[in-house]
């Protein structure tokens, strides 16, 4: 307890822990306040607009993913996110061909007669409200520019026109959507769009993993008062603030908590004490236990203290609304969620660290981290399988779907704390390795000794 | 428990660079001196004997147990190394405790003998501050109290006093002698001064191999006889040089006083007389006696 306490001070006054601490706090503050200013109220009956609800009713994502390639495709303009940053993407003859193929599958409208219409747009499109007047097409209607410099908004007609011109389930082309083929095969429709994706480079919305996102119709009264029902009575109104708080920590969490990790690590070496460290009759493997325990306490007490915070905004967002509030709840979500990921992210610190003598795990938390933020931004109301590193739930609402994720969520948080803590082992082999060699890490100077050909250092 | 450090046939590598040959080596209670050219092997046998480096052929037993249970050694051994200093930030106590708990040194002994440790390298006015406002004389002090401060029956101290003005030089090797009387104290250097005041018995590394072991006076004994002081023009110089070893060179106007060694069955200068061997002299005749002067 006593080398914890003096570990823990050691981390507390080094630099690269308070830019942690700082950034953590800086992060939450310019992220936050708005979510905890926001309050959830119970829905009335008639007030029309109960937001948006995610399905997975193939009826309702095809149309709506079709329709969104296709507009794409006219402009030849496509957004994506590869590797977390937009990018926009123009496609060559060839590949805009393919791209013709892929959605003549899709709607059973000729290639030819989409490429025309792409030429035709590239052409120009032609205004019908006059020149020099703004047109914005979306789904289901357009909004131009008046000359008073006012907008109109025109409202498509109901689909259901004749088959091959734009009923639903019958294929055709109508001004600005693409209707899917008779007889598309929801299967079918994911590997055509999954096969626009890669033409696309992958990160784009068509991907077999994003494409549901397109799934979105508008909430009913009765799903609006079904979340509200599990928003007071399961998340305690709490809990769906802590939700959104381990969201945004967890971000920060993956990455932040590395640098302190590779700061200690190299501080023996900087400071001239490693052999001074190693020459001590402590074992390698307490030493590494409760520099790894430190640190990770180290990285979690901002954040258990911004999770304290919080709770004492939701109570006082909801002072007088008579509604029960779990005092708890940032405490249970907040180790459960946000912990492991600061495990992970320390314990590769320490181990690349120890293993390279280097700050390389810098880098290769960066990349992982922008892998990892990158695969989920497309979901970003709910990513908990695939074993994501930073877990997403950027919503106040969705209980009920943390509910039904809760295993895949569980799953991914043991497996990385039992990643990390298998790293904080082989951390403690290395560090045995190189304190009885005293070399600045195994690829820093293990050379093979000539007398009995094991292992040693300089 | 033996209080001896035995090594037998140690051999260690870097790579294909052989650092130590064969070397077979006992060190008994009191100061031991280990002297040698800068890449001679001593810091390898040190951290070697410290269980810093594991043993590659031969065997190394330390007070009886084999260099092989690191951990054991470790509680045995206090280890000062060449080229060491301490997290800067900390202070002088700071630094104390916290080597302390990484020995298992309970609170309640580190709250009493770091103090007294202070008391002895006299640092007690320096306890409270940084350890990078400490002058290099003060962290070659704390680095003994740190060595000490599990009362280790092995002192292992590896070049202690390069850089030290001779007046620090002088209190450090005193106060490695008196922590010699209760343990085993080994002085690593090339400054054959240090180990002639300090040591009664002492051993010679060159090339990784051990040329010379035995009391300081035998080496004396060794080179007596050998050692000649001459007054020639300053123009000889040269000459002499080329023929003999010399250790010393005094100008005085167009002469000079020179000191030099003469290996057996070598002519003597017709001027030359015997002189008194210094242990400088002694150790670079038996230098030049295993291996030439370079």
């Amino acid at each position: 307890m006593e080398l914890f306490l003096k570990e823990c001070g050691r981390v507390a006054r080094s630099l690269s822990y308070l830019i942690l601490a700082a950034a953590m706090v800086i992060f939450a503050w310019s992220q936050l306040p708005p979510i905890f200013s926001e309050t959830i109220s119970k829905p009335q009956p008639g007030s029309g607009n109960y937001g948006i609800r995610q399905t997975d009713d193939p009826e309702v994502i095809m149309p709506a993913a079709i329709g969104g390639l296709y507009r794409e495709f006219k402009e030849n303009h496509y957004t994506t996110y590869p590797i977390g940053f937009i990018r926009n993407v123009r496609l060559n003859e060839a590949e805009t061909a393919e791209m013709a193929a892929i959605l003549s599958e899709l709607s059973g409208v000729s290639a030819e007669k989409l490429l025309s219409q792409a030429a035709e747009a590239a052409g120009g499109q032609k205004d019908p409200a006059g020149e020099g007047t703004v047109t914005l097409s979306m789904d289901g209607g357009t909004i131009r520019e008046t000359d008073g410099g006012g907008f109109e908004i025109e409202m498509d007609p109901v689909q259901g026109g004749p088959p091959g011109e734009g009923a639903p389930g019958t294929g055709g082309i109508r001004e600005d959507t693409l209707l899917p083929a008779e007889g598309l095969g929801y299967e079918r429709f994911i590997e055509l769009m999954d096969r626009a994706d890669h033409i696309l480079g992958g990160g784009s919305d068509y991907g077999e993993d994003s494409v549901s996102g397109f799934g979105s119709v508008p909430a009913q009264y009765e799903d609006a008062l079904a979340e509200y029902a599990a928003f007071v009575r399961t998340d305690r109104v709490s809990g769906a603030y802590a939700r959104i708080f381990c969201d945004y920590m967890g971000i920060a969490a993956a990455l932040l908590p590395v640098f302190p990790a590779v700061a200690l690590g190299l501080a023996d070496r900087r400071a001239r004490m490693r052999e001074l460290v190693g020459s001590r009759s402590i074992s390698s493997a307490k030493l590494t236990a409760v520099r790894y325990a430190s640190l990770v306490t180290m990285a979690m007490l901002p954040i258990l203290l911004l999770a304290v915070l919080g709770t004492a905004s939701v109570f006082q967002l909801y002072a007088g609304s008579g509604l029960e509030i779990s005092p708890i709840a940032f405490l249970f979500y907040v180790p459960g969620w946000v912990l492991p990921t600061v495990m992970t992210s320390t314990a590769v610190g320490m181990f690349i660290t120890e293993l390279t003598g280097t700050p390389a795990a810098i880098f290769v938390m960066l990349l992982w981290w922008l892998a990892d933020l990158n695969a989920g931004i497309a979901q970003m109301h709910g990513v908990y399988g695939g074993m994501p590193l930073i877990p997403r739930h950027n919503t106040l609402r969705g209980a009920q779907e943390f509910l039904d994720h809760f295993g895949a969520l569980a799953a991914s948080r043991v497996f990385y704390t039992v990643l990390a803590l298998i790293l904080v082992c082989l951390t403690a082999f290395v560090y045995e390795k190189n304190r009885r060699g005293t070399g600045s890490g195994i690829f820093g100077s293990a050379v093979l000794r000539r007398g009995n050909g094991r292992l040693a250092s300089q | 428990m033996e209080d001896m450090i035995v090594v037998q046939g140690l051999s260690q590598f870097y790579g294909k660079k052989q650092a130590l040959r064969d070397v077979t080596l006992t060190v008994e209670k009191g100061m031991f001196g280990l002297l040698g050219r800068n890449g001679a092997g001593k810091t390898t046998l040190m951290r070697t004997l410290a269980a810093l480096l594991p043993v590659a052929r031969g065997s190394v037993a330390v007070c009886g147990v084999s260099a092989g249970e690191t951990g054991k050694i470790r509680r045995m051994i206090g280890y000062l190394p060449q080229d060491f200093s301490m997290y800067p930030s900390m202070t002088v106590e700071g630094a104390l405790d916290y080597l302390g708990i990484l020995s298992d040194v309970p609170k309640e002994t580190r709250r009493k003998r770091i103090p007294e440790l202070l008391e002895r390298v006299n640092l007690t006015e320096q306890r409270g501050k940084r350890i990078k406002a400490l002058s290099g004389g003060m962290k070659r002090r704390l680095g003994i109290a740190q060595a000490l401060l599990h009362e280790p029956p092995v002192l292992i101290v590896d070049e202690p006093t390069a850089g030290l003005d001779p007046e620090e030089r002088v209190r450090f090797r005193n106060l490695l002698c008196e922590t010699a009387e209760d343990r085993i104290v080994i002085l690593s250097t090339h400054i054959v001064g240090d180990v002639e005041a300090a040591c009664s018995n002492a051993a010679i590394l060159d090339e990784g191999r051990l040329i010379w072991n035995g009391s300081v006076e035998s080496l004396l004994k060794a080179a007596e006889g050998r050692v000649f002081s001459c007054t020639v023009p300053r123009k000889e110089l040269p000459l002499l040089q080329e023929h003999y070893i010399v250790t010393e060179i005094s100008a005085r106007g167009s002469e000079s006083d020179v000191r030099l060694l003469a290996p057996e069955g070598m002519a003597v200068p017709a001027q030359a007389r015997a002189a008194e061997p210094s242990a400088e002299d002694a150790y670079l005749y038996c230098l030049c006696r295993c291996g030439g002067e370079r």
